[in-house]
């Protein structure tokens, strides 16, 4: 909690260097499908006839292999130094606002996952005046295939690591 | 219809979300905090069913987003 490692412990550098790598790409992608799309004006595909440049069933194994690295990935972390006994005052004080930020993050996320999917079932049943994310989803996946691929590796990588955390021993 | 602000706002916020939790997870790392992902597998173990629903939604999202 203080904020010290533990004596022996490595320096965090290789667990800082991959998610500040992971922060980097996804902030790439964020500035390549911003410039992208505002490029465009028009459709850039037809969603009657997606054309696909790569098998689905590639793209869904390569992303369940991420899946899994994520999982891997996850045995470089370090568990935290926190004390199992609160300390004083100051380290419960931090430990409560720990935890508000953790159950404010996974709150919002799900949240976002519920507003996200209630918009594509609304949007599939009003397809001529909304696209439902599938389509720009299958339509990136048409017309920039490689960065599209890329996007679903490093989520299922985040969601491999975070969800398929490995049990510490005790 | 397509829209380009409709592509700009899915990328930004499903990708920006993403950004979010992961630069939160590196500030945890750096305090020396539990890492995120072991928080988030306590609540999946006290909460089976709940973390299989989410790893479902993910796998089917992937397969129907990409695998039509």
């Amino acid at each position: 909690m203080t904020g010290r490692p533990l004596p022996g412990r490595e320096p965090e550098a290789i667990e800082i260097a991959l998610l500040g790598g992971i922060a980097v790409v996804l902030l790439i992608l964020i500035v390549w499908i911003a410039t992208a799309s505002l490029a465009l004006h028009l459709a850039p595909c037809d969603p009657a006839s997606p054309k696909s440049q790569w098998p689905g069933a590639v793209t869904v194994s390569v992303a369940l292999l991420f899946f899994g690295l994520g999982r891997l990935a996850a045995y470089w972390r370090e568990p935290g130094d926190e004390p199992a006994q609160l300390i004083d005052e100051t380290a419960r004080k931090q430990r409560v606002l720990k935890a508000a930020i953790v159950q404010g993050a996974f709150t919002g996320f799900l949240l976002l996952t519920a507003v996200l999917l209630t918009y594509e079932t609304l949007s599939l049943s009003n397809f001529d005046r909304f696209w439902p994310i599938t389509l720009y989803v299958r339509c990136a996946n048409e017309i920039a295939a490689l960065p599209t691929v890329a996007a679903a590796c490093v989520l299922s990588f985040l969601l491999g690591h975070w969800l398929w955390f490995p049990e510490r021993r005790k | 219809v397509f829209t380009r602000i409709g592509l700009l706002l899915l990328g930004v916020v499903v990708l920006g979300s993403f950004m979010a939790i992961v630069l939160l997870d590196m500030w945890f790392e750096v305090k020396h905090w539990r890492p995120l992902g072991e928080l988030v597998a306590s609540w999946s173990r006290r909460y089976p069913l709940f973390s299989a629903g989410l790893a479902l939604v993910f796998g089917a999202m992937l397969g129907h987003f990409f695998w039509p």
